[in-house]
Protein backbone atom coordinates (compact mmCIF):
# COMPACT_ATOMS: atom_id res chain seq x y z
CA UNK A 1 0.00 0.00 0.00
CA UNK A 2 1.64 3.56 -0.92
CA UNK A 3 1.17 6.43 1.57
CA UNK A 4 0.60 9.60 0.94
CA UNK A 5 3.95 11.57 0.14
CA UNK A 6 5.79 8.09 -1.16
CA UNK A 7 7.95 8.53 -4.59
CA UNK A 8 7.24 6.03 -7.07
CA UNK A 9 9.38 5.69 -9.76
CA UNK A 10 8.37 4.75 -13.56
CA UNK A 11 11.39 5.31 -15.87
CA UNK A 12 13.12 8.19 -15.26
CA UNK A 13 10.38 9.83 -13.72
CA UNK A 14 8.37 9.91 -10.26
CA UNK A 15 5.24 10.29 -8.94
CA UNK A 16 4.26 11.48 -5.76
CA UNK A 17 1.37 11.18 -3.81
CA UNK A 18 0.83 14.19 -1.65
CA UNK A 19 -1.39 15.86 0.80
CA UNK A 20 -4.63 13.23 -0.01
CA UNK A 21 -6.25 10.17 0.87
CA UNK A 22 -4.10 7.19 0.58
CA UNK A 23 -3.40 5.11 -2.37
CA UNK A 24 -4.02 1.74 -2.89
CA UNK A 25 -2.40 0.34 -5.92
CA UNK A 26 -0.14 1.84 -8.40
CA UNK A 27 1.58 -0.28 -11.17
CA UNK A 28 3.20 0.50 -14.16
CA UNK A 29 1.83 -1.45 -17.27
CA UNK A 30 3.37 -1.16 -20.77
CA UNK A 31 2.00 -1.68 -24.23
CA UNK A 32 3.60 -1.73 -27.49
CA UNK A 33 5.69 1.96 -27.16
CA UNK A 34 3.78 4.11 -24.09
CA UNK A 35 4.01 3.04 -20.45
CA UNK A 36 0.84 3.54 -18.52
CA UNK A 37 0.85 4.81 -14.65
CA UNK A 38 -2.62 3.16 -13.26
CA UNK A 39 -3.02 4.52 -9.55
CA UNK A 40 -6.51 3.39 -8.03
CA UNK A 41 -7.61 5.46 -4.84
CA UNK A 42 -9.69 4.58 -2.23
CA UNK A 43 -12.49 4.55 -3.82
CA UNK A 44 -11.16 1.66 -6.39
CA UNK A 45 -10.94 5.20 -9.09
CA UNK A 46 -8.11 4.92 -11.30
CA UNK A 47 -5.97 7.44 -12.20
CA UNK A 48 -4.32 7.02 -15.46
CA UNK A 49 -1.01 8.90 -16.90
CA UNK A 50 1.00 8.07 -19.50
CA UNK A 51 4.48 8.06 -20.23
CA UNK A 52 6.62 8.07 -23.69
CA UNK A 53 9.11 10.56 -25.05
CA UNK A 54 10.49 13.22 -22.80
CA UNK A 55 8.92 16.52 -23.71
CA UNK A 56 5.55 14.65 -24.92
CA UNK A 57 5.77 13.77 -22.06
CA UNK A 58 4.59 16.77 -20.20
CA UNK A 59 1.86 17.60 -22.58
CA UNK A 60 0.45 14.31 -21.88
CA UNK A 61 0.30 14.31 -18.38
CA UNK A 62 -1.15 17.69 -18.27
CA UNK A 63 -3.64 16.43 -20.80
CA UNK A 64 -4.39 13.39 -19.20
CA UNK A 65 -4.60 15.05 -15.41
CA UNK A 66 -7.43 17.15 -16.23
CA UNK A 67 -9.71 14.80 -16.71
CA UNK A 68 -8.09 12.03 -14.36
CA UNK A 69 -9.19 14.79 -11.44
CA UNK A 70 -13.02 14.66 -12.19
CA UNK A 71 -12.42 11.27 -12.64
CA UNK A 72 -11.06 10.80 -9.47
CA UNK A 73 -13.83 12.89 -7.87
CA UNK A 74 -12.54 13.61 -4.38
CA UNK A 75 -11.40 10.40 -3.52
CA UNK A 76 -7.70 10.88 -3.68
CA UNK A 77 -5.45 13.69 -4.81
CA UNK A 78 -2.52 13.25 -6.87
CA UNK A 79 0.19 15.72 -7.78
CA UNK A 80 2.48 14.45 -10.85
CA UNK A 81 6.01 15.92 -9.94
CA UNK A 82 9.08 15.22 -12.69
CA UNK A 83 12.57 14.95 -11.39
CA UNK A 84 14.24 17.30 -13.95
CA UNK A 85 10.95 18.26 -15.45
CA UNK A 86 10.06 22.33 -15.70
CA UNK A 87 7.46 23.45 -13.72
CA UNK A 88 6.06 19.56 -12.37
CA UNK A 89 3.34 18.99 -15.36
CA UNK A 90 3.21 22.31 -16.53
CA UNK A 91 4.32 23.00 -19.73
CA UNK A 92 4.43 25.96 -22.19
CA UNK A 93 5.64 26.37 -25.54
CA UNK A 94 6.94 29.90 -25.84
CA UNK A 95 8.20 30.27 -29.47
CA UNK A 96 4.90 29.36 -30.96
CA UNK A 97 3.20 32.58 -29.04
CA UNK A 98 5.96 34.95 -29.78
CA UNK A 99 6.23 34.43 -32.77
CA UNK A 100 1.97 35.54 -33.13
CA UNK A 101 2.12 39.10 -35.30
CA UNK A 102 -0.02 40.63 -32.08
CA UNK A 103 2.92 39.57 -29.36
CA UNK A 104 3.57 43.20 -29.00
CA UNK A 105 -0.04 43.63 -26.97
CA UNK A 106 -0.14 40.03 -25.38
CA UNK A 107 3.11 41.21 -23.84
CA UNK A 108 2.05 44.65 -23.03
CA UNK A 109 -1.62 43.09 -21.65
CA UNK A 110 0.45 40.28 -19.74
CA UNK A 111 3.02 43.59 -18.20
CA UNK A 112 -0.37 45.25 -17.01
CA UNK A 113 -1.81 42.54 -15.16
CA UNK A 114 1.80 41.56 -13.33
CA UNK A 115 1.84 45.30 -12.67
CA UNK A 116 -1.49 44.96 -10.81
CA UNK A 117 -0.66 41.80 -8.81
CA UNK A 118 2.03 43.95 -7.59
CA UNK A 119 0.26 46.94 -6.70
CA UNK A 120 -2.26 45.03 -4.94
CA UNK A 121 0.69 42.70 -3.22
CA UNK A 122 -1.55 39.70 -4.83
CA UNK A 123 1.41 37.20 -3.71
CA UNK A 124 4.49 36.74 -1.36
CA UNK A 125 7.33 34.55 -2.98
CA UNK A 126 8.02 31.36 -1.08
CA UNK A 127 9.98 28.17 -0.99
CA UNK A 128 7.56 25.36 -2.38
CA UNK A 129 6.21 23.80 0.64
CA UNK A 130 5.86 20.23 1.11
CA UNK A 131 2.75 18.14 1.62
CA UNK A 132 0.53 20.91 0.22
CA UNK A 133 -1.49 21.24 -2.48
CA UNK A 134 0.00 24.12 -5.36
CA UNK A 135 -2.60 24.99 -7.54
CA UNK A 136 -1.40 26.02 -11.11
CA UNK A 137 -1.71 29.25 -12.91
CA UNK A 138 -2.90 29.88 -16.21
CA UNK A 139 -2.98 33.05 -18.65
CA UNK A 140 -6.58 34.15 -20.13
CA UNK A 141 -6.04 35.83 -23.17
CA UNK A 142 -8.96 37.75 -24.76
CA UNK A 143 -9.13 40.45 -27.42
CA UNK A 144 -12.00 43.10 -26.18
CA UNK A 145 -14.32 44.65 -29.03
CA UNK A 146 -16.67 48.10 -29.68
CA UNK A 147 -19.85 47.61 -30.86
CA UNK A 148 -18.66 48.07 -33.80
CA UNK A 149 -16.42 44.73 -33.77
CA UNK A 150 -13.40 47.05 -33.54
CA UNK A 151 -10.31 46.02 -31.47
CA UNK A 152 -10.40 47.92 -28.20
CA UNK A 153 -7.75 46.36 -26.13
CA UNK A 154 -5.93 43.04 -25.24
CA UNK A 155 -6.39 41.70 -22.25
CA UNK A 156 -4.58 39.02 -20.42
CA UNK A 157 -6.02 37.84 -16.86
CA UNK A 158 -4.12 35.60 -14.48
CA UNK A 159 -5.96 33.21 -12.93
CA UNK A 160 -5.95 30.38 -10.76
CA UNK A 161 -6.77 26.93 -11.33
CA UNK A 162 -9.34 26.68 -8.85
CA UNK A 163 -10.50 23.23 -10.16
CA UNK A 164 -7.58 21.88 -8.28
CA UNK A 165 -8.60 22.99 -5.03
CA UNK A 166 -9.93 20.77 -2.63
CA UNK A 167 -13.42 21.25 -0.57
CA UNK A 168 -12.51 21.66 3.11
CA UNK A 169 -8.33 22.08 2.37
CA UNK A 170 -8.55 24.92 0.29
CA UNK A 171 -11.87 26.63 0.73
CA UNK A 172 -15.17 26.82 2.54
CA UNK A 173 -18.11 29.01 1.53
CA UNK A 174 -18.41 30.05 -2.04
CA UNK A 175 -21.53 31.56 -2.16
CA UNK A 176 -21.42 35.24 -3.67
CA UNK A 177 -24.70 36.55 -4.24
CA UNK A 178 -26.13 38.86 -6.99
CA UNK A 179 -29.58 41.20 -6.70
CA UNK A 180 -32.90 38.94 -7.75
CA UNK A 181 -33.92 40.45 -11.11
CA UNK A 182 -37.24 41.86 -9.01
CA UNK A 183 -35.49 43.69 -6.79
CA UNK A 184 -33.27 45.49 -9.39
CA UNK A 185 -36.60 46.26 -11.03
CA UNK A 186 -37.70 47.38 -7.90
CA UNK A 187 -35.15 49.89 -7.52
CA UNK A 188 -35.83 51.02 -11.23
CA UNK A 189 -39.61 51.84 -10.27
CA UNK A 190 -38.66 53.66 -7.09
CA UNK A 191 -35.91 55.89 -8.93
CA UNK A 192 -38.49 56.51 -11.43
CA UNK A 193 -40.95 57.60 -9.25
CA UNK A 194 -39.05 59.83 -7.45
CA UNK A 195 -37.18 61.47 -10.02
CA UNK A 196 -33.87 60.19 -8.53
CA UNK A 197 -30.46 59.29 -10.93
CA UNK A 198 -29.51 55.96 -11.54
CA UNK A 199 -25.44 55.95 -11.43
CA UNK A 200 -23.92 52.99 -12.93
CA UNK A 201 -20.03 52.01 -11.81
CA UNK A 202 -17.96 49.09 -11.98
CA UNK A 203 -14.58 48.39 -10.08
CA UNK A 204 -11.79 46.91 -12.28
CA UNK A 205 -10.00 44.21 -11.45
CA UNK A 206 -12.23 43.77 -8.05
CA UNK A 207 -11.23 40.41 -7.07
CA UNK A 208 -7.91 41.43 -6.31
CA UNK A 209 -8.89 43.88 -3.54
CA UNK A 210 -10.34 41.01 -1.61
CA UNK A 211 -7.87 39.72 1.29
CA UNK A 212 -8.11 35.60 1.14
CA UNK A 213 -8.60 33.80 4.59
CA UNK A 214 -7.20 30.70 3.66
CA UNK A 215 -3.38 29.81 2.85
CA UNK A 216 -3.48 28.52 -0.99
CA UNK A 217 -0.22 28.17 -2.91
CA UNK A 218 0.06 28.31 -6.74
CA UNK A 219 2.61 28.13 -9.29
CA UNK A 220 3.90 31.35 -10.33
CA UNK A 221 3.09 31.87 -13.96
CA UNK A 222 6.06 30.91 -16.73
CA UNK A 223 9.05 33.17 -16.92
CA UNK A 224 8.34 34.95 -13.22
CA UNK A 225 10.22 34.30 -10.42
CA UNK A 226 12.93 32.68 -9.35
CA UNK A 227 12.96 28.01 -9.61
CA UNK A 228 11.75 26.42 -6.82
CA UNK A 229 9.63 29.07 -5.98
CA UNK A 230 5.69 29.73 -5.18
CA UNK A 231 3.20 31.84 -4.88
CA UNK A 232 2.00 32.20 -2.06
CA UNK A 233 -1.55 33.72 -2.66
CA UNK A 234 -2.85 37.09 -0.79
CA UNK A 235 -6.01 37.96 -2.86
CA UNK A 236 -8.77 36.23 -4.03
CA UNK A 237 -7.15 35.86 -7.72
CA UNK A 238 -9.50 35.15 -10.56
CA UNK A 239 -10.35 31.41 -11.22
CA UNK A 240 -9.81 30.77 -7.26
CA UNK A 241 -13.23 29.17 -6.07
CA UNK A 242 -13.93 31.10 -3.75
CA UNK A 243 -13.03 34.75 -5.08
CA UNK A 244 -16.48 35.68 -5.02
CA UNK A 245 -17.48 34.66 -1.40
CA UNK A 246 -14.13 36.91 -0.45
CA UNK A 247 -15.36 39.86 -2.94
CA UNK A 248 -18.53 39.97 -1.79
CA UNK A 249 -17.31 39.80 1.97
CA UNK A 250 -15.25 42.71 1.36
CA UNK A 251 -17.70 44.60 -0.46
CA UNK A 252 -20.36 44.22 2.68
CA UNK A 253 -17.91 45.61 4.77
CA UNK A 254 -16.91 48.58 3.62
CA UNK A 255 -20.43 48.96 2.63
CA UNK A 256 -21.28 48.51 6.11
CA UNK A 257 -18.87 50.76 7.14
CA UNK A 258 -20.29 53.56 4.33
CA UNK A 259 -23.35 53.22 6.97
CA UNK A 260 -24.89 50.88 4.05
CA UNK A 261 -27.07 48.15 5.34
CA UNK A 262 -27.84 44.80 3.45
CA UNK A 263 -31.07 43.60 2.44
CA UNK A 264 -32.48 40.72 4.84
CA UNK A 265 -33.99 39.62 2.20
CA UNK A 266 -31.67 40.33 -1.03
CA UNK A 267 -28.43 40.19 -0.05
CA UNK A 268 -27.31 41.71 -3.24
CA UNK A 269 -29.07 45.16 -2.47
CA UNK A 270 -27.61 47.57 0.09
CA UNK A 271 -29.62 50.57 1.88
CA UNK A 272 -29.60 53.26 3.95
CA UNK A 273 -32.38 55.67 4.95
CA UNK A 274 -31.05 58.95 7.24
CA UNK A 275 -31.58 62.25 7.36
CA UNK A 276 -30.11 62.65 4.06
CA UNK A 277 -32.32 61.28 2.05
CA UNK A 278 -32.19 57.14 1.03
CA UNK A 279 -29.60 55.45 -1.05
CA UNK A 280 -29.64 51.96 -2.57
CA UNK A 281 -27.44 50.10 -4.17
CA UNK A 282 -27.78 47.12 -6.27
CA UNK A 283 -24.24 44.91 -6.79
CA UNK A 284 -23.89 42.34 -9.40
CA UNK A 285 -20.09 40.99 -8.62
CA UNK A 286 -18.28 44.64 -9.78
CA UNK A 287 -20.59 46.10 -11.46
CA UNK A 288 -22.81 48.95 -9.39
CA UNK A 289 -26.40 49.84 -9.91
CA UNK A 290 -26.38 53.25 -7.29
CA UNK A 291 -29.71 55.33 -6.65
CA UNK A 292 -30.95 57.61 -4.18
CA UNK A 293 -32.59 61.44 -3.07
CA UNK A 294 -29.95 64.16 -4.18
CA UNK A 295 -28.88 64.85 -1.03
CA UNK A 296 -27.30 62.29 -0.64
CA UNK A 297 -25.59 62.17 -3.66
CA UNK A 298 -23.63 65.86 -2.55
CA UNK A 299 -23.20 65.15 0.96
CA UNK A 300 -24.68 61.40 1.63
CA UNK A 301 -23.56 57.62 1.05
CA UNK A 302 -23.33 58.12 -2.75
CA UNK A 303 -20.84 60.65 -1.92
CA UNK A 304 -18.68 58.47 0.58
CA UNK A 305 -19.11 55.34 -2.17
CA UNK A 306 -17.48 58.00 -4.76
CA UNK A 307 -14.72 59.31 -2.41
CA UNK A 308 -13.90 55.98 -1.61
CA UNK A 309 -13.59 55.13 -5.05
CA UNK A 310 -11.33 57.85 -5.41
CA UNK A 311 -13.55 59.51 -8.59
CA UNK A 312 -14.13 62.88 -8.41
CA UNK A 313 -18.08 63.95 -7.88
CA UNK A 314 -17.67 66.16 -10.42
CA UNK A 315 -17.11 63.27 -13.10
CA UNK A 316 -20.59 61.96 -11.81
CA UNK A 317 -22.31 64.97 -12.24
CA UNK A 318 -20.64 65.83 -15.88
CA UNK A 319 -21.24 62.55 -17.11
CA UNK A 320 -25.03 62.65 -16.23
CA UNK A 321 -25.79 66.35 -17.09
CA UNK A 322 -23.99 65.18 -20.93
CA UNK A 323 -26.16 61.62 -21.01
CA UNK A 324 -29.46 64.08 -19.95
CA UNK A 325 -28.61 66.75 -22.60
CA UNK A 326 -27.75 64.04 -25.27
CA UNK A 327 -31.40 62.38 -24.49
CA UNK A 328 -33.52 65.33 -24.33
CA UNK A 329 -32.36 66.39 -28.12
CA UNK A 330 -33.36 63.04 -29.41
CA UNK A 331 -29.71 62.47 -29.94
CA UNK A 332 -27.63 59.86 -29.10
CA UNK A 333 -24.70 60.64 -26.94
CA UNK A 334 -21.47 60.28 -28.63
CA UNK A 335 -20.26 57.35 -26.72
CA UNK A 336 -22.75 55.04 -27.97
CA UNK A 337 -21.92 53.79 -31.41
CA UNK A 338 -24.06 54.97 -34.03
CA UNK A 339 -24.30 51.82 -35.94
CA UNK A 340 -27.47 51.38 -33.84
CA UNK A 341 -29.24 53.78 -34.98
CA UNK A 342 -31.46 52.37 -37.47
CA UNK A 343 -32.67 50.10 -34.83
CA UNK A 344 -33.70 53.94 -32.96
CA UNK A 345 -35.08 55.26 -36.13
CA UNK A 346 -37.00 51.82 -37.12
CA UNK A 347 -39.53 52.69 -34.28
CA UNK A 348 -41.39 55.86 -35.57
CA UNK A 349 -44.24 55.22 -33.52
CA UNK A 350 -44.18 55.77 -30.09
CA UNK A 351 -44.66 52.61 -28.34
CA UNK A 352 -48.27 52.89 -26.42
CA UNK A 353 -46.43 51.61 -23.24
CA UNK A 354 -44.78 54.52 -23.24
CA UNK A 355 -47.66 56.97 -22.48
CA UNK A 356 -47.88 56.97 -18.81
CA UNK A 357 -43.81 57.13 -18.90
CA UNK A 358 -42.56 60.34 -17.50
CA UNK A 359 -39.04 59.17 -18.41
CA UNK A 360 -39.51 59.29 -22.76
CA UNK A 361 -36.93 61.89 -22.67
CA UNK A 362 -34.30 59.55 -22.57
CA UNK A 363 -36.03 56.64 -24.22
CA UNK A 364 -34.08 57.16 -27.48
CA UNK A 365 -31.06 56.63 -25.44
CA UNK A 366 -32.03 53.67 -23.50
CA UNK A 367 -33.36 52.07 -26.38
CA UNK A 368 -30.01 51.33 -27.97
CA UNK A 369 -28.43 49.92 -24.51
CA UNK A 370 -29.91 46.25 -24.84
CA UNK A 371 -28.35 45.85 -28.19
CA UNK A 372 -25.18 47.16 -27.60
CA UNK A 373 -22.42 44.62 -26.68
CA UNK A 374 -20.20 45.34 -23.40
CA UNK A 375 -17.26 43.45 -22.30
CA UNK A 376 -17.70 43.27 -18.97
CA UNK A 377 -21.18 41.94 -20.17
CA UNK A 378 -19.91 38.29 -20.21
CA UNK A 379 -18.19 37.81 -17.37
CA UNK A 380 -20.64 35.19 -15.94
CA UNK A 381 -24.45 34.02 -16.76
CA UNK A 382 -26.02 35.24 -14.19
CA UNK A 383 -24.72 38.85 -13.89
CA UNK A 384 -25.43 38.62 -17.38
CA UNK A 385 -28.75 39.07 -16.96
CA UNK A 386 -28.65 41.60 -13.65
CA UNK A 387 -26.37 43.68 -15.57
CA UNK A 388 -28.13 44.13 -19.15
CA UNK A 389 -31.25 44.33 -17.20
CA UNK A 390 -30.27 48.26 -15.35
CA UNK A 391 -28.76 49.78 -18.96
CA UNK A 392 -32.02 48.51 -20.43
CA UNK A 393 -34.44 50.10 -18.13
CA UNK A 394 -32.40 52.88 -16.68
CA UNK A 395 -33.98 56.35 -17.66
CA UNK A 396 -30.31 58.43 -17.42
CA UNK A 397 -27.82 56.14 -17.07
CA UNK A 398 -24.46 57.18 -16.27
CA UNK A 399 -21.82 54.23 -17.05
CA UNK A 400 -18.57 54.92 -15.58
CA UNK A 401 -15.35 53.10 -14.77
CA UNK A 402 -13.46 53.55 -11.36
CA UNK A 403 -9.98 52.40 -11.74
CA UNK A 404 -9.08 52.11 -7.85
CA UNK A 405 -10.84 50.84 -4.85
CA UNK A 406 -11.35 50.13 -1.30
CA UNK B 1 -36.59 32.56 -22.27
CA UNK B 2 -34.09 35.49 -21.60
CA UNK B 3 -36.62 37.88 -22.64
CA UNK B 4 -39.44 36.26 -21.01
CA UNK B 5 -37.35 36.20 -17.47
CA UNK B 6 -35.68 39.69 -18.16
CA UNK B 7 -38.45 42.25 -19.36
CA UNK B 8 -41.37 40.18 -21.43
CA UNK B 9 -43.33 38.87 -19.31
CA UNK B 10 -46.20 39.07 -21.60
CA UNK B 11 -44.70 35.68 -23.44
CA UNK B 12 -43.99 33.94 -19.64
CA UNK B 13 -46.80 32.16 -20.16
CA UNK B 14 -45.91 30.82 -24.15
CA UNK B 15 -42.79 30.21 -22.94
CA UNK B 16 -43.56 28.14 -19.91
CA UNK B 17 -46.41 26.20 -21.99
CA UNK B 18 -43.88 25.58 -25.15
CA UNK B 19 -40.92 24.97 -22.54
CA UNK B 20 -42.69 21.67 -21.56
CA UNK B 21 -42.50 19.66 -24.76
CA UNK B 22 -38.59 20.33 -25.40
CA UNK B 23 -37.57 16.56 -24.86
CA UNK B 24 -39.39 15.57 -27.89
CA UNK B 25 -40.51 18.61 -29.92
CA UNK B 26 -43.35 18.12 -32.83
CA UNK B 27 -44.25 20.34 -35.75
CA UNK B 28 -46.99 22.15 -34.02
CA UNK B 29 -44.89 23.05 -31.17
CA UNK B 30 -42.37 24.44 -33.73
CA UNK B 31 -45.11 26.72 -35.85
CA UNK B 32 -46.04 27.67 -31.85
CA UNK B 33 -42.63 28.96 -31.12
CA UNK B 34 -42.63 30.57 -34.73
CA UNK B 35 -45.65 32.47 -33.80
CA UNK B 36 -44.18 33.33 -30.38
CA UNK B 37 -40.97 34.70 -32.08
CA UNK B 38 -43.05 36.78 -34.76
CA UNK B 39 -45.06 38.29 -32.01
CA UNK B 40 -41.67 39.33 -30.45
CA UNK B 41 -40.51 40.75 -33.75
CA UNK B 42 -43.50 43.09 -33.91
CA UNK B 43 -43.73 44.00 -30.47
CA UNK B 44 -39.72 44.49 -30.23
CA UNK B 45 -40.36 48.57 -29.46
CA UNK B 46 -42.78 47.79 -26.28
CA UNK B 47 -40.58 47.99 -23.20
CA UNK B 48 -41.25 48.04 -19.57
CA UNK B 49 -42.38 51.10 -18.60
CA UNK B 50 -42.51 52.87 -14.68
CA UNK B 51 -44.74 54.93 -13.83
CA UNK B 52 -44.28 57.84 -11.73
CA UNK B 53 -47.24 57.48 -8.93
CA UNK B 54 -49.02 54.08 -7.85
CA UNK B 55 -48.82 51.06 -5.61
CA UNK B 56 -47.72 47.54 -6.01
CA UNK B 57 -50.39 45.49 -7.21
CA UNK B 58 -50.18 41.84 -7.92
CA UNK B 59 -52.48 40.05 -10.57
CA UNK B 60 -53.33 36.66 -10.52
CA UNK B 61 -54.93 33.67 -12.92
CA UNK B 62 -54.83 30.02 -13.47
CA UNK B 63 -55.86 28.22 -16.45
CA UNK B 64 -57.42 24.52 -14.85
CA UNK B 65 -58.28 22.39 -17.66
CA UNK B 66 -56.84 23.76 -20.80
CA UNK B 67 -54.19 21.44 -20.89
CA UNK B 68 -55.61 17.73 -22.12
CA UNK B 69 -52.51 16.12 -22.78
CA UNK B 70 -51.24 15.95 -18.98
CA UNK B 71 -53.71 17.93 -16.64
CA UNK B 72 -51.44 19.89 -15.34
CA UNK B 73 -52.04 23.77 -15.01
CA UNK B 74 -50.05 27.07 -15.20
CA UNK B 75 -50.64 30.01 -12.80
CA UNK B 76 -48.76 33.09 -13.19
CA UNK B 77 -48.31 36.48 -11.40
CA UNK B 78 -47.35 39.81 -12.30
CA UNK B 79 -46.79 42.09 -9.58
CA UNK B 80 -46.72 45.74 -10.66
CA UNK B 81 -45.02 49.01 -8.95
CA UNK B 82 -45.84 52.64 -9.71
CA UNK B 83 -47.64 50.83 -13.19
CA UNK B 84 -44.32 48.91 -14.33
CA UNK B 85 -43.83 44.79 -13.89
CA UNK B 86 -41.23 44.29 -11.66
CA UNK B 87 -42.02 40.33 -11.02
CA UNK B 88 -43.86 38.22 -12.64
CA UNK B 89 -44.07 34.25 -13.07
CA UNK B 90 -45.78 31.68 -14.80
CA UNK B 91 -45.72 28.40 -13.98
CA UNK B 92 -46.34 24.21 -14.12
CA UNK B 93 -47.98 23.26 -11.32
CA UNK B 94 -47.00 19.69 -10.52
CA UNK B 95 -50.43 18.99 -8.74
CA UNK B 96 -53.55 18.25 -10.59
CA UNK B 97 -56.58 20.45 -8.96
CA UNK B 98 -59.78 18.47 -9.39
CA UNK B 99 -61.67 21.85 -9.80
CA UNK B 100 -60.92 25.15 -10.98
CA UNK B 101 -61.17 26.43 -7.97
CA UNK B 102 -58.46 24.70 -5.85
CA UNK B 103 -56.46 25.65 -8.98
CA UNK B 104 -56.88 29.27 -8.16
CA UNK B 105 -56.47 28.97 -4.78
CA UNK B 106 -52.86 27.24 -5.53
CA UNK B 107 -52.47 29.91 -7.69
CA UNK B 108 -53.40 32.51 -5.32
CA UNK B 109 -50.75 30.98 -2.57
CA UNK B 110 -48.02 31.34 -5.51
CA UNK B 111 -48.22 34.92 -5.99
CA UNK B 112 -48.83 35.24 -1.98
CA UNK B 113 -45.52 33.95 -1.20
CA UNK B 114 -43.93 36.55 -3.63
CA UNK B 115 -45.87 39.20 -2.62
CA UNK B 116 -44.80 38.39 0.96
CA UNK B 117 -41.21 38.84 -0.36
CA UNK B 118 -41.85 41.73 -2.15
CA UNK B 119 -43.53 43.95 0.56
CA UNK B 120 -40.12 42.75 2.67
CA UNK B 121 -37.87 44.09 -0.16
CA UNK B 122 -39.61 47.26 -0.42
CA UNK B 123 -40.06 47.85 3.21
CA UNK B 124 -36.74 48.40 3.63
CA UNK B 125 -35.81 50.01 0.53
CA UNK B 126 -38.98 52.80 0.80
CA UNK B 127 -40.53 52.61 4.23
CA UNK B 128 -43.50 54.51 3.42
CA UNK B 129 -44.73 51.74 1.21
CA UNK B 130 -48.16 50.99 2.03
CA UNK B 131 -49.97 47.51 1.80
CA UNK B 132 -49.71 45.35 -1.74
CA UNK B 133 -52.89 44.49 -3.84
CA UNK B 134 -53.38 41.42 -4.86
CA UNK B 135 -56.26 41.17 -7.52
CA UNK B 136 -57.63 37.60 -8.65
CA UNK B 137 -60.06 37.40 -11.43
CA UNK B 138 -61.83 34.67 -13.10
CA UNK B 139 -64.40 34.58 -15.27
CA UNK B 140 -68.30 34.01 -14.28
CA UNK B 141 -66.74 34.17 -10.84
CA UNK B 142 -66.77 36.65 -8.15
CA UNK B 143 -63.15 38.87 -7.91
CA UNK B 144 -61.20 38.08 -4.89
CA UNK B 145 -58.86 40.37 -3.48
CA UNK B 146 -57.14 40.46 -0.66
CA UNK B 147 -54.81 42.25 1.45
CA UNK B 148 -51.12 41.30 1.93
CA UNK B 149 -50.27 43.40 4.76
CA UNK B 150 -51.83 41.28 7.55
CA UNK B 151 -50.05 38.82 7.42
Amino acid sequence: MVRTGSVVGCGGSSVQVRAGKEIRYVYVENDSNKQHIIVCTEANQSVRARCSGKHQYAHEMYGSKQNDLNWCGGSGWLLWDFRGGRNGFFWVDPPEAMNRPDWPNWKIAMDEELALMTKYEVWDEVDKPDDTNVIGCRWVFRIKHDANGKTLKHRARMVGQGFIQLYGVDLRETFAPVPHLSSIRAVIALAASEDWEIHQMYVKSAYLNSPIDATIYMRLPPGYGSKGKVARVKKGIYGLRQSGNLWHKTLATTFSELELTRSAVDHGVFCNHDNEGTTIVCSSTDDFAITGTPTSRSSGPISRITSRCQILANLLEFLASRSNAAGSQGQLPSRWPPTLTPLRNGSTSSPPLLSRLRLTLASSCHRTNPQRPRASMTTCGTCLTAKRLVPLCTPRLVRDRISPML
Amino acid sequence: MYAAIGTRPDITYAVTALSQYLQNPGRAHWEQVKRVIRYLKGTCNYELSFGSSGAVEGFTDANWGNDTDDRHWICGYVFTLNGGAISWSSKNQSVVALSSTEAEYIGITHAAKEAIWIRHLLSELYPHLSSITVVHRSPGRQTCLFNVSTH
